[in-house]
């Protein structure tokens, strides 16, 4: 009798202890779960009826009214109205920039009209970079492409060949632009040299070559646009070192030439830089490493995106139309690099050249392939280039925009074509807008994607500048969900949370039917903002209630939009019995099908029950 | 090779389903989007750049079985390519898509091919060169012969087809399952020289692979 009491008690203690602990680690987990949660969402709860009903949102007159006396509203009850309502279509352009922190609430007209003349200024600026770099970008592939043409109807594609002669293209039409700055009349040269050099790849064609002649003709058309041409110094079909060096040396005088020139006019516009400039100028092989400095000291700044630190920047205008900048791009880009000209050669006579030494094997790097010839020639083309205007992009910087260029170009085109805003005319705006937003962000680049996020605002807004500075704003979040961030990730583990909690009966089955975790068929929802599952009406009240939201309910509130979704569906996905793929292709097919004016209540609701679950813990 | 699905109450019980995860690569704006649309839907739209990766499934009925198509269409720019080598590792066959005018689309499919080549052996996954947009015909910069020639030597199946004009995409489909199939036979015969345990041993190997 007595082990039969022992083995009951022993029993009793054993399921007693498994059930406490058990208690115990889901206690733990709710607690976990719980900590985990509050985090994404505003503690304080705010109603739709208090002061009143807020259901028909941000209406005209109240902001009218708003606009008149900034005192009648606070801000934290238009921001209620617009999270219960929206905002009414008429005044969406003049309330997204207030949602997006271009204006603050609060500001005076003066104030706005302040940050929109700051904004514009900024803008401009950035236009007039980059366009001067696609400038050159444009001249570079002109003449890689008439050396392509050539390569291609000779029959020998040597890949790694034009690879090269490209890489050498941008030390061409870096100091060919920089010629066009140094006056008109050089500009009108130039424009000769391109096109006799496209004459010279084209009778370069019948020559047999072999891989060693095939680098020697490299050389050769590197130095076609220096001038040689005119000069009438270079025969086209002449391969043979001796003629190379003639070249070069005929290269060398007619650039002293030019900067002779160039120094002259300096001396006229700017007194400040005429030493500089001119000291720099008189010996007629510079030192080249110093050039090289300078050369990489220059490719920094624009780099960085900085403006010339000298007040006495001479904008140049650009226009308000930008179909009309565009038309003539290169007259824009001309007089740009003109006008830079003094600033940045004030800079100049600032920067001691020793204090850059060590940066010389970084240049040096960047021309991997030359022979030694050639990196002369480089050296003394970029020091006349940098002594006579000063504005320099990097070859790096040239490449990286270039690539980024083409991208944005491909996608551009084919941003949403059948929305009826979309007219060459705006899609030039969205080119534009993005083009200004990659080269102040170079580093990152353009992403796929990022047109989509852009065009809503471009369409609400219908205004370069303003778009920009919004769009600027918008991607401070955004950026993070696209492949160099990690916020997808965190997005798809706060999914799981809050399926587990609020749904746990979804939950399994995700869990049962394969490997969930990723929660993969969210991830253009988050990347995008719901953009491609939505139509754009609803696109603008989704986005504008999701920037309302960060300030009345939660931070995160795209994860209850997509919460509301998958919940608005749960039945579907449940009797089906879906699996991974299943709910992938389930999505697809229902884009822009959604009823999103109960997905935002839905969401809303979610919010609200999270809110109420963490409240009552 | 492929994950069998044994259909339960069907008369065709007889004859077998293979399902099969097939993944579009290339540049971006080569067509492969369209490519998996012409092919699921048979419709051409302009479609919005791929962003991650978008996914389809086909069916294919033919006389020895019946082959499931699942389909990934990938994001063309490489900033993706994290993101999708998480959905298609263990992919059956690739497309490798470039687009017959632009020569440069041609040298980044000759990469991704390298890529492949690193991940798969030879008898894991059947390639096929596609060379889109033959519409374009009168911007073409890659010569057909072009094409043809590197596929020959590379092993890879090669077809030119537009999208746009509905030209061979269907064959082309048509010919890796044709390919996938074959391999299968060849691989059942093998297995069936070495008895019938290995038989279920080699498939139950190639369910962990494509889940």
């Amino acid at each position: 009798r007595a082990p039969l009491k022992l083995l009951c008690d022993n029993m009793k203690y054993q399921i007693l202890s498994r059930a406490f602990y058990g208690w115990l680690a889901y206690c733990r987990h709710l607690s976990t779960v719980r900590t985990h949660l509050s985090a994404l969402v505003n503690h304080n709860i705010v109603s739709p009826d208090v002061p009143c009903n807020a259901s028909s949102g941000l209406t005209v007159d109240i902001w009218q009214r708003y606009l008149q006396d900034s005192t009648s509203y606070e801000d934290q009850e238009l921001l209620r109205l617009i999270y219960y309502g929206g905002i009414q279509h008429e005044i969406r352009k003049a309330v997204w920039p207030f949602l997006l922190g271009h204006y603050q609430f609060g500001m005076t007209e003066a104030e706005r009209k302040e940050a929109d003349d700051q904004i514009r200024t900024c803008y401009e600026h950035t236009m007039a970079e980059w366009l001067g770099c696609e400038a050159i970008v444009r001249q570079r592939e002109k003449e890689s492409h008439a050396a392509a043409l050539a390569k291609c109807s000779s029959g020998a594609s040597l890949d790694s060949h034009i690879q090269r002669m490209m890489h050498r293209d941008s030390t061409i039409s870096n100091e060919s632009s920089q010629s066009c700055s140094s006056g008109r009349q050089n500009h009108a040269r130039l424009q000769s040299d391109s096109s006799s050099s496209t004459q010279v790849f084209e009778s370069v064609d019948d020559v047999e070559q072999t891989e060693a002649d095939a680098q020697l003709e490299d050389g050769k058309q590197s130095k076609i646009p220096n001038g040689t041409v005119p000069n009438g110094t270079c025969s086209p079909d002449s391969g043979h070192p001796s003629s190379q060096n003639f070249s070069i040396a005929s290269g060398f005088s007619e650039r002293s030439f030019s900067n002779e020139d160039s120094a002259l006019e300096m001396n006229k516009s700017s007194a400040s830089s005429q030493g500089k400039a001119g000291g720099s100028d008189v010996p007629a092989p510079p030192d080249p490493d110093g050039a090289r400095q300078e050369e990489k000291l220059q490719g920094q700044d624009s780099l960085e995106g900085e403006f010339p630190t000298g007040g006495s920047v001479d904008f140049v205008p650009v226009g308000e139309s930008s179909a009309g900048v565009l038309r003539d791009r290169d007259a824009v880009a001309l007089t740009v690099v003109e006008s830079w000209a003094d600033s940045e050669a004030e800079k100049q006579s600032l920067v001691e050249s020793e204090d850059n030494l060590s940066e010389e094997p970084e240049m040096e790097s960047l021309y991997p392939q030359l022979d030694s010839l050639a990196v002369a020639d480089l050296a003394n083309s970029e020091a006349s280039a940098v002594s006579s205007t000063g504005v320099t992009y990097s070859p790096e910087l040239l490449d990286m925009y270039t690539v980024n260029l083409h991208r944005i170009e491909k996608d551009v085109q084919r941003c949403d074509r059948n929305y009826w805003y979309f007219t060459p005319a705006n899609l030039e705006k969205l080119r534009n807008i993005m083009c200004s937003y990659i080269w102040q962000h170079i580093e990152i680049g353009y992403v796929q994607g990022m047109c989509d996020l852009l065009a809503p605002l471009l369409v609400i807004l219908d205004d370069e500048a303003l778009a920009f500075s919004c769009f600027t704003e918008l991607m401070k979040r955004m950026n993070q969900n696209f492949p160099h961030g990690g916020a997808m990730d965190t997005h798809f583990a706060n999914m799981r949370s809050l399926i587990q909690i609020l749904d746990s009966e979804l939950f399994e089955l995700m869990h049962q039917n394969g490997d969930y975790t990723h929660f993969y068929f969210c991830y253009r929802w988050f990347l995008l903002d719901f953009k491609r599952e939505l139509v754009y009406d609803d696109v603008f009240a989704v986005w504008e209630t999701i920037w309302a939201a960060a300030h009345v309910s939660s931070a995160h509130y795209v994860l209850f939009i997509a919460l509301a979704l998958v919940e608005m569906y749960r039945d579907i996905i449940l009797e089906n019995n879906m699996d991974f793929t299943d709910i992938i292709k389930f999505f697809n097919e229902m884009a822009e099908r959604h009823n999103t004016k109960q997905i935002l209540k839905l969401a809303r609701d979610l919010v609200y029950k999270v809110q109420t679950l963490i409240e009552n813990k | 090779m492929a994950r069998k699905e044994i259909p339960g109450t069907s008369l065709e019980g007889i004859r077998p389903t293979y399902v099969y995860k097939v993944v579009l690569l290339g540049n971006t704006s080569v067509g492969k989007s369209s490519l998996a649309y012409r092919y699921v839907k048979n419709d051409f739209k302009e479609s919005l750049p791929t962003v991650g990766c978008s996914f389809f499934t086909q069916m294919i009925n033919l006389e020895v079985a019946t082959v499931k198509f699942e389909i990934w269409d990938t994001a063309g720019q490489e900033k993706y390519r994290s993101v999708c080598h998480l959905y298609y590792r263990g992919a059956h066959a690739a497309l490798l898509v470039y687009d017959i005018a632009n020569k440069e689309t041609l040298s980044r499919a000759k990469l991704w091919l390298r890529d492949l080549e690193k991940e798969f052996l030879p008898d894991e996954i059947v390639i096929a060169l596609v060379g889109n947009k033959t519409d374009l015909a009168a911007e073409r910069e890659v010569n057909t012969e072009e094409g043809e020639e590197f596929a020959r030597t590379k092993g890879l199946l090669f077809m030119e087809t537009s999208a746009k004009t509905n030209h061979q995409v269907n064959d082309i489909f048509m010919a890796i399952a044709q390919e996938l199939l074959q391999r299968e036979q060849e691989k059942a015969s093998a297995q069936s020289l070495h008895g019938r345990s290995t038989v279920d041993l080699g498939e139950s190997g190639a369910r962990t692979g494509c889940c």
